[in-house]
């Protein structure tokens, strides 16, 4: 039963790296209505910058610089294409950002090659703690420590501060928003920055165990997707309880039978599109009509 | 229209690609595909981005059908219809009170399960490495004559004799009452609503339909290529078959899902033979058309406006 | 108001047909183009991964085919000049499938050579058994290319997992342990080196203590490691491949597994060891070639190859290289041995030939049953950092078995061929 316990506890720190980047993706989603396929290709960004700064200025400095590149990459995605799309038809965005993704991935690997890479994690969480009822590596107790604290810091803004209210309420009622007079355009920029900027973070954060690809962002978008229409889109704690759950769940399943592990999270999101077609904690949105 | 088929007939003749004749098979096999999607996206206004999970199921179905219970040509593609059908009649029951954006969701979220399974239930579908060995054999009329299907040049008349018949089927299909009403629902379901129609049933129609000539496609290109691979599933597809309806002007115009397939599946092959990295031009393609033509060709040259669901 | 209707339909017609007609000829052109210029070469259709998941190990079979084309430079093929034609299988079996097709069908290609994923060898195999062109399967070891889905059609080029885990096993039951739990990836490639690897152990006396099937696409293997270590198995046998291998490579250090049994990579590529970096290289691992192989012939290689490619993002070839070079260049010779480019000739001129010039410390036998290379299979140890006597200098060799030794027989592997094609 030890392993039961490292199986849970390995569940929910994956469901903290999903949850940080779909609680991005359902920003995104929620103040704009966009599907944001190249949440992915900006989490591979972040894992790739990560990389490279990290031969210059180490596994901390990166941490903090690599993010804010991939939240610039983000904004340019956004100024230039991706607010065009805007009040249209979802599928343009989609399409729009699924475009963007294939060739972003292009650019990676033109810019950094084909072959794979690998970021170390920094020195003193190498190796894994027994401590007789339960096994598990450091460095993945510090990543649920990091992505806690990220949660808390999103959680802090959305809650506490005008702005964040603004755009908590955006995310579910966006027309009601621009009707009070906010200045609608440049809060979407911001809120896309932001998604990325967690994107990237997640990211660098999951290099050093998943290995650098450039087709690395593929396994986090689908979850990341199921994972934001399980909790309700636009939703904070959705998006964090859903995560946790889908993670949860992945893990687990990988002991009885792996094979349908992967499976699970998507006959959730269908079983909840079904009979509680909001998500578990979202709200009734314009988006539902 | 018959302009559009004698090209179709005329095509294996043109010099140099007339060689390259599996294309051309694939590019019917795609425009019926793409068609019969265009009812669901153009006319009824669903943004489905899961239909590539049904072309998977036909494919797999012809395949399966072929490997373990009959060797045929028409028994396998019926079964590729009729199972695809089914199991679109049954989503489509999921489906039908939704649209826009979760209408889009739930479809993804289905084709990714479809598509798990295909990829992971090893003993039905041959998992990652798929199917192979699915012959085309000859068809016969009795009495009659025996055609070879195993040539290129044969197949491609067949495909194309049922892709011609297709055409008018759905031609028929969008013309008729039934067609009209999807259109009404594209332009306001509330309203179609109130004047009393059962918006919920006719969606579902238009969904079930689309599925079958899905199916179908899918079932023709197991046999153009002899064999089913879980790839076909993957959103992606969903999403390639999407981009072709849109590129051609399937929303303004019922030929554009046919010029953007042959568009999309030419220009696909050409540009990964002439340049490694040229999945950045085809996503930068993407988003070109999205931003500047979003009605599509057709849409450009006929100088129609989107009518596209706003 | 009809009559408007009819007119802008069918101004509308026809231009829908001018587009469509130029959108089906359009192709031709390029088409013209490149026939015009091309005298009489002789074609080679590679196909091969420059995206997905092996595009790295693709890129590597690549620098080594042009390798060979380049050795066969001055005099040509049967004095003709050899060109070759590479595309893209996107690591897709009906890509890889369709861009054989076009090769066959319209470059009129005879001889294809590539595919990294088993999968895509599959497909293009049987295209190339369909259409009657000879296919060099040069990168994939899962048993069925030369076995199930052999083909007289096609040859493959690297050991299978049966040579694998023959070379292997001994080796770590004597100096391992006889406990091993196995990481099985859940596909045809996976099950063939479990399946080899509980065969040795058998005959040994070995005891598997567990297996763990992993999906494709797995990036989280907590989960499995976790049980691994509470089997307490001595050696931790992985047939696990692709991005996956990367992904557990960097969790087995993260956990550090390695310090409590001895991981075991039954094939392990050097793109991957390179990926991973000096510091989480460990274990005992097969592998088909490695650059740093004590003889005369491979040292040669890896100095042709740093010159001709020096900017190369990997400084040294890996196993795909070599037998991409390898593949390729004895293609070419069949063709030259067998007088002409007929695709029956160039297979008898390869059925039970003997390559004594190989990149390996025993010479090729190309077997004429089962169209497999019988050569060597190495087994190395993974050096630490403090080593290496250069940033490439991953491996120590510790032994090598024959090809002949350690292949199948046709007991084991009971295929019939095809008969010859035309």
């Amino acid at each position: 039963m030890t392993e039961f316990l490292s199986f849970a506890v390995n569940g929910l720190v994956l469901g903290l790296i999903f949850a940080v980047v779909a609680l991005g993706f359902t920003l995104i989603l929620g103040v704009m209505q966009v599907i944001n396929f190249t949440h992915g290709i900006l989490f591979a960004f972040g894992a790739y910058f990560a990389f490279t700064l990290q031969r210059f200025v180490g596994f901390w400095w990166a941490l903090i610089i690599a993010p804010i590149f991939v939240g610039l990459i983000g904004l340019i995605l956004e100024r230039l294409v991706i607010h065009r799309t805007y009040g249209g038809n979802p599928l343009f965005g989609l399409l729009l950002t699924f475009g963007l993704a294939t060739a972003l991935e292009e650019v990676i690997r033109m810019i950094w090659g084909k072959p794979g890479y690998s970021v170390a994690a920094p020195r003193f969480v190498a190796g894994s703690l027994d401590l007789g009822f339960m096994f598990y590596s450091k460095y993945r107790l510090l990543l649920a420590a990091l992505t806690i604290i990220i949660i808390l810091l999103v959680w802090l803004f959305l809650e506490k501060t005008s702005y964040g209210a603004i755009i908590k309420a955006g995310a579910s009622d966006s027309e009601m928003v621009m009707a009070l007079g906010k200045n609608l355009p440049r809060m979407r920029t911001f809120v896309f920055a932001i998604g990325s900027i967690l994107a990237g973070v997640a990211g660098v954060i999951a290099a050093p165990i998943w290995s650098v690809r450039p087709t690395m962002g593929t396994a986090i978008l689908m979850p990341a997707f199921v994972i934001v229409v399980l909790g309700g889109i636009g939703s904070f704690w959705g998006s964090v309880i859903a995560g946790l759950i889908v993670g949860m769940s992945t893990s687990i399943s990988v002991m009885f039978w792996a094979r349908i592990s992967d499976i699970i999270p998507y006959v959730l999101m269908a079983i909840i599109l079904l009979f509680r077609p909001r998500g578990l904690m979202g709200e009734k949105s314009v988006l539902e009509v | 229209m018959w302009l559009v088929f004698v090209i179709f007939v005329f095509f294996p003749y043109v010099p140099y690609i007339g060689r390259y004749i599996s294309l051309g098979t694939e590019v019917v096999i795609w425009s019926l595909f793409a068609l019969g999607f265009n009812i669901l996206l153009g006319y009824t206004g669903l943004p489905s981005f899961g239909h590539g999970a049904f072309f998977g199921i036909g494919a797999y179905a012809a395949g399966i059908f072929f490997l373990q219970v009959y060797k045929g040509v028409w028994v396998p593609l019926i079964m590729s219809i009729l199972i695809t059908g089914f199991f679109t009649a049954l989503v489509g029951l999921l489906v039908a009170k939704k649209r826009g954006i979760y209408f889009a969701l739930i479809t993804i979220a289905v084709s990714q399960v479809f598509y798990f399974i295909a990829f992971r239930w090893e003993e039905l579908t041959g998992g990652e490495t798929g199917l192979s060995g699915i012959d085309r054999v000859n068809i016969s009329f009795p009495n009659l004559f025996s055609i070879k299907l195993s040539t290129p040049i044969n197949y491609y008349y067949f495909v194309l004799v049922i892709f011609i018949l297709c055409t008018l089927l759905i031609w028929k299909i969008v013309h008729s009452p039934f067609g009209k009403v999807l259109q009404a629902i594209r332009e306001n379901e509330i309203r179609a609503k109130y004047l009393g129609y059962n918006t919920a049933a006719y969606k579902w129609g238009a969904f079930t339909i689309s599925g079958f000539f899905a199916g179908l496609a899918g079932g023709l290109y197991t046999l153009l290529i002899n064999s089913a691979f879980p790839f076909v599933l993957d959103w992606t597809q969903s999403g390639n078959v999407v981009m072709m309806t849109l590129l051609g002007g399937g929303t303004v115009n019922f030929f554009g899902p046919i010029l953007g397939a042959a568009i999309f599946i030419v220009s696909r092959d050409l540009l990964s033979t002439y340049w490694e990295s040229w999945m950045l031009i085809y996503g930068l393609i993407f988003v070109f058309v999205i931003l500047f033509i979003p009605s599509g060709i057709l849409g450009l040259v006929g100088g129609k406006k989107q009518t596209i669901l706003r | 108001m009809g009559k408007k209707l009819s007119k802008k339909i069918s101004r509308r017609t026809f231009l829908k047909g001018a587009v469509a007609s130029a959108a089906l000829l359009g192709p031709g052109i390029p088409y013209i183009a490149k026939k015009a210029v091309a005298a009489e070469p002789l074609y080679v259709g590679v196909v091969s991964p420059a995206s997905g998941n092996y595009a790295d190990h693709g890129m590597m079979e690549r620098m080594g085919m042009q390798m060979a084309a380049d050795e066969f430079k001055a005099k040509g093929v049967l004095g003709r000049p050899i060109k070759l034609l590479v595309e893209d299988d996107e690591t897709d079996p009906a890509v890889g499938a369709r861009k054989a097709r076009r090769l066959i069908e319209v470059d009129k290609v005879k001889f294809l050579i590539g595919g990294v994923s088993s999968s895509v060898a599959v497909s293009v195999g049987e295209v190339a058994q369909r259409y009657g062109a000879l296919f060099i399967a040069s990168n994939q070891n899962s048993d069925t290319i030369t076995g199930e889905k052999a083909h007289r059609c096609v040859f493959r080029v690297p050991p299978d997992m049966a040579m694998a885990l023959r070379t292997l096993g001994p080796y770590i039951i004597e100096k391992v342990g006889k406990k091993w739990y196995f990481f099985t990836h859940d596909y045809e490639w996976g099950w063939s080196g479990t399946r080899w690897g509980k065969k040795v152990l058998e005959k040994y006396g070995g005891t598997e203590v567990g297996e763990s099937k992993v999906p494709l696409n797995t990036r989280d293997f907590s989960s499995f490691l976790i049980k691994a270590r509470a089997a307490k198995p001595d050696a931790l046998v992985i047939t696990v491949g692709g991005i996956d291998r990367a992904a557990l490579i960097e969790q087995m250090f993260e956990f550090g597994i390695y310090k409590e049994m001895t991981p075991v990579e039954t094939l392990y590529d050097y793109e991957d060891v390179w990926a991973a970096g000096a510091e989480k290289n460990f274990g005992i691992h097969g592998t088909e070639w490695f650059h740093g192989i004590d003889i005369p012939a491979v040292k040669e290689f890896v100095t042709k190859y740093k010159k001709r490619w020096p900017a190369a993002l990997i400084p040294v070839p890996t196993q795909d290289t070599a037998n991409g070079y390898i593949g390729l260049r004895e293609l070419l010779r069949a063709i030259e041995r067998a007088g002409k480019d007929d695709v029956t000739a160039v297979i008898k001129a390869l059925e039970g030939h003997t390559v004594t010039d190989s990149l390996k410390n025993d010479p090729i036998y190309i077997r004429e049953w089962d169209h497999q290379f019988i050569w060597a299979f190495y087994v190395v140890r993974s050096k630490k950092p403090s080593e290496m006597k250069d940033r490439a200098d991953f491996f120590e060799l510790l032994k090598w078995s024959p090809g002949k030794e350690v292949a199948r027989t046709k007991e084991e592997n009971p295929v019939k061929l095809e008969p010859y094609p035309g």
